[in-house]
């Protein structure tokens, strides 16, 4: 076995991160759990909605936020606009010229009201605002803007002004956003919880260099290059190192050019390319935890401060989950809590699954900071209120554990929400979103958690070889892209090149996922979406770890994996068991630690797996897929390790099932017809207990118990939540 | 023309989703070819809904035939063909994004992107059709932004709103647009008329609309009412002003309020017709 030298991940250091974090955390008066935000030993399960108090006449503040609560929402939340503030340079109105930027008062009323507070005050907010909630002149200047490749402007596409894509490397950006947080910070301090309600602030909103995903678009400005240098310079920590490991001859870092487009023909040309995707995960985690250092230094150092990620400009076009530029696991050891937002409609239910399941699976609290109520004027064929109903029930269902409503009070630039900006109430949707919030309190929700022992994993180290050859850039675009893309790298944009292996991974990757989610989804197992940036303790809470693995991998994952087995969990990987790293150098580590002896799994007479028992724990090999039955495939070896799946007589439907470790005679189901049909639908558990009684609880009607299985008729796009007793 | 803090408030979420469906034609929506290549070297040949295609084309040479080539052996398959020279692609996002400038109007940026599509005709290609006619967000208007422009220049007086009501019954809008202009012609409003204004047939209630939208906003200078059947005729005539002259006359279009200059246009049509 050759061991080459490790290299040091730029996700730096972490155990000083964790225990900066732990440091930090210990201070904080509201401490984030899995379920919920505690704040005195009190879990505040956060139903929130979203108010943009500036845009409201002062006069009716009061009687709006009092609809809100009406609803059974306990938060409000809203952004704070640079841009609106912002009078002059340094010059700020809160209320003193305009009564309606008295964000002071706003948030005393919902304290009065006894609402929580979460404040998200940028410095980018988007909020449909004209300048994305910066003042003009921060857009125009040139020492903040990103950069393309050229040197030249970024722009994203967005109403009703074009702007450009700004650097959040830049130091002159820090600096002026200092001014911003010099001014609203103070007023934000005094209401942290136990003074007043502010339990949580956002910093900045769905930092993603401006929706230009495309990895070959931004930043490439001065401030950004010194910064790539530097990552490198943390990573491989000598010049040398990196030379022998991209196959180059620079004589120092400074040398260093990130790539402008890309070229590589081999496997050995790849990890300068893949290094430039690392970095911008690094980008913009960097510049997000010095954002909410500056907030912390001002005096916002009692609660948790928490990110936006933002959802896919088309969504459901992207396949498999957003990861890269996107870290959430290596991001929330820097911030307390990290969410997705979600904007979809009835037709999207694999992507708000996917979405859902993996923060349910990666963050530390499953929350959702921007999720559907209303429309944005740009958003193409827009949803409805089912659409809306559909797409919430669909979020419960798959584990999220708080959420809030954007917007719950439409105004200018946005439509269709239950109160608008004169607190004119529109009873339907008013009612859908009492009724939802009225059920999660009766059955207790929060109590209960998404009974899945499996995580499907995506490889960040695949999909940052995805997202590194992407063939031709293209800017955000919140019309529609020019060329007709996704933001994300995808199979139309992506080389179809196998850099010397087999096959092309970076597409094969996403072929392998999909089988895997439509496998499990198919033959009833619950399943979370996880990461390979998680960490192993993390990994360990699931009994089974689903991951595709090709030729290489890096030295750390394989150990995470070889750790969990010998933990006595499952490992189920395939095609290949890798014997390369991530610089594709020969790595056997994995190789190394699974034993001589094996068991062929069959089905049908042909072998379909090989079976290794490592320490208390087993790792199972599939090394081709068969798209046909691969669900059958991945059921028959489950079936060696692992016993629990509900079953469904219409694989169309989607169950879920919530346990309450206190309540264990009792479970919260989900069931989905994500379909245009009606199905009748015939569910058994497979909890080994007796269905006493099953009772559609938004409904209010007990159903049909045949043969200890739920009987329901479930209509076109319906989930349904049951309360049920089993014994 | 499009003011840089508009008012869009009070929208019908349903009505806006129809007008979306019946102005607006998305390319992604479409089933496309894509070819990506490199100084002729084919690295991408994909259909967008992944359909197994015909890939009869081994290499790019000459981007114009090679994209109908592809698309008559695709012909069931695809909408269009799109494909793109790398080079080109960078240069070209690269110089639209470049010349942005604070000032500039959301519809001229986006015109100015689609217009310099026609400076890299060599290396970004469409079949059928230019990429200009096919590519992002079309307006199904049968008209060109420009020929729109000129029409709100020549026919809208500044401070005045125009309101479109497209009906689907005599009660029921389909979809309708308020667009309001100031001073600049540039457009400072956008809402949809409230259905609680059409109540008997909306050839009697449509001054209530009128009315409605001047009492809430202001002055209405063209009132334009018809079926959702009748739009389609307008939208796909190649001359517009002549089709809503017919179609007014045959009481199909209500056109109340007409603007001055709009009338004196109708009136010039109906010399011209007995000349």
């Amino acid at each position: 076995m050759h061991v080459i030298s490790r290299i040091q991940p730029v996700k730096l250091k972490y155990s000083a991160i964790e225990s900066y974090i732990k440091q930090r955390e210990t201070v904080l008066l509201v401490e984030v759990k899995y379920d919920g935000l505690y704040v005195d030993g009190q879990r505040i399960s956060i139903r929130c909605g979203e108010v943009h108090y500036w845009r409201i006449r002062r006069e009716k503040w009061d009687d709006i936020v009092e609809k809100v609560k009406g609803m059974g929402f306990n938060a409000i939340s809203t952004y704070i606009p640079w841009e609106i503030h912002e009078i002059d340079r340094g010059e700020f109105d809160f209320g003193e010229i305009d009564s309606s930027k008295d964000i002071n008062e706003f948030i005393n009323i919902c304290e009065r009201k006894g609402l929580w507070f979460l404040a998200r005050p940028g410095p980018q907010i988007n909020a449909e605002l004209t300048w994305f909630g910066y003042p003009r002149r921060i857009l125009e200047d040139p020492e903040i803007q990103a950069r393309t490749p050229q040197g030249t402007k970024a722009i994203l596409t967005q109403v009703p002004k074009p702007i450009p894509a700004l650097s959040y490397a830049s130091e002159k950006f820090f600096k002026e956003t200092a001014i911003w947080y010099d001014a609203i910070v103070p007023i934000l301090k005094k209401h942290q919880v136990p003074n007043g309600n502010l339990i949580a602030v956002q910093v900045d909103n769905e930092m993603g260099f401006f929706f230009h995903i495309n990895p070959y678009t931004v930043d490439y400005s001065e401030d950004s290059i010194k910064k790539y240098r530097e990552f490198l310079r943390k990573k491989y920590r000598d010049i040398e190192e990196l030379n022998r490991l991209y196959r180059a001859n620079y004589s120092s870092f400074n040398e260093i050019m990130p790539p402008k487009r890309f070229n590589a023909k081999s496997k050995e040309e790849l990890p300068y390319y893949i290094d430039w995707i690392e970095y911008r995960e690094f980008y913009l985690i960097d510049a997000l935890d010095r954002l909410a250092k500056m907030m912390r230094e001002r005096g916002l150092d009692k609660v948790p401060i928490y990110h936006n990620y933002p959802h896919p400009l088309n969504p459901g076009i992207a396949s498999a989950p957003p990861t890269t530029p996107f870290n959430l696991p290596e991001l929330e050891r820097r911030l307390n809590f990290v969410g997705f937002d979600i904007y979809a409609k009835k037709e999207l239910y694999d992507h708000v699954k996917t979405v859902v399941s993996y923060v349910v699976g990666t963050s530390r609290y499953p929350f959702i900071p921007e999720f559907i109520s209303g429309i944005w004027p740009w958003y193409l064929r827009p949803g409805g209120l089912e659409d809306e109903e559909f797409v919430t029930m669909t979020a419960l269902m798959h584990g999220i554990k708080g959420f809030s409503r954007y917007m719950i009070v439409s105004r200018n630039k946005w439509f269709g929400s239950p109160i608008n900006r004169d607190g004119i109430v529109y009873e339907d949707k008013y009612n859908m979103h009492k009724l939802i919030n009225k059920v999660l309190e009766e059955c207790n929700y929060a109590d209960y958690t998404r009974k899945s022992d499996i995580m499907l994993m995506i490889n960040r180290e695949y999909d940052r070889l995805e997202a590194s050859t992407v063939l031709i850039p293209y800017p955000g675009d919140f019309l529609e892209p020019i060329f007709g893309f996704s933001e994300y790298p995808n199979p139309l944009v992506i080389s179809e090149d196998t850099f010397g292996f087999d096959e092309p991974i970076q597409l094969r990757k996403t072929t392998w996922f999909n089988a895997h989610y439509k496998g499990l989804s198919h033959e009833g197992y619950s399943f979370v979406i996880g990461d390979t940036a998680l960490d192993v303790e993390k990994l360990l809470r699931y009994k089974v770890l689903i991951i595709t693995s090709y030729d290489f991998m890096s030295r750390s994952i394989q150990e995470k994996l070889i750790e969990v087995a010998k933990n006595g969990n499952t490992i189920i990987l395939g095609p290949k068991i890798p014997y390369l790293n991530e610089y594709f150098l020969e790595e056997t580590y994995m190789k190394d630690s699974l034993p001589s002896e094996k068991t062929e799994i069959k089905l049908n007479g042909e072998t379909i797996a090989f079976k290794y028992t490592i320490g208390k724990g087993h790792i199972f090999h599939i090394p081709k897929l068969l798209e046909e039955v691969h669900g059958k495939v991945l059921d028959k070896v489950l079936s060696e390790a692992y016993n629990w799946k509900v079953i469904k007589n219409d694989p169309r439907l989607d169950v879920t099932v919530h346990e309450n470790p206190k309540e264990l005679n009792q479970f919260i189901v989900f069931i989905a017809n994500p379909t245009p049909d009606t199905i009748e639908a015939q569910i058994e558990l497979g909890l080994g207990k007796e269905i006493v009684k099953a009772v559609d609880i938004r409904e209010g009607k007990e159903i049909i118990i045949r043969n200890n299985r739920l009987s329901d008729i479930m209509p076109p796009y319906k989930v349904k939540l049951y309360v049920v007793r089993v014994r | 023309m499009l003011h840089e803090n508009p008012l869009m408030i009070d929208v019908d979420v349903d009505q806006w989703r129809n007008l979306q469906n019946m102005f607006l034609i998305s390319a992604r929506e479409k089933k496309r070819i894509i070819v990506i290549h490199e100084n002729g070297v084919i690295l991408k040949y994909r259909h967008s809904h992944g359909e197994h295609i015909v890939r009869s084309v081994s290499r790019i040479l000459d981007p114009f035939k090679d994209a109908r080539k592809i698309y008559e052996d695709n012909r069931d398959k695809a909408d269009f063909v799109l494909i793109i020279e790398r080079g080109a692609a960078e240069k070209y996002v690269t110089e639209f994004q470049d010349a942005w400038k604070a000032e500039e109007d959301l519809d001229e940026y986006i015109y100015r992107m689609y217009n310099l599509l026609e400076k890299y005709r060599e290396g970004i290609v469409t079949y059928p059709g230019s990429p200009a006619e096919n590519l992002g967000l079309q307006l199904r208007t049968g008209i060109t932004y420009l020929q729109l422009k000129n029409a709100i220049n020549k026919y809208v007086p500044p401070m005045t709103t125009v309101v479109l009501g497209i009906f689907n019954g005599p009660t029921s809008i389909f979809t309708s647009l308020v667009i309001g202009f100031d001073t600049n012609k540039k457009v400072r409003l956008i809402t949809t008329l409230d259905r609680s204004l059409i109540t008997t047939n909306w050839r009697i209630d449509y001054k209530k609309a009128v009315e409605w939208v001047e009492r809430k906003y202001w002055k209405c200078s063209i009132g334009l009412f018809t079926e959702k059947e009748t739009m389609e005729k307008v939208l796909a005539s190649k001359r517009k002003i002549e089709t809503l002259w017919r179609l007014a006359k045959k009481q199909k279009v209500i056109i109340d309020p007409i603007s001055e200059s709009l009338k004196y246009e109708f009136m010039w049509l109906e010399l011209h017709s007995i000349s």
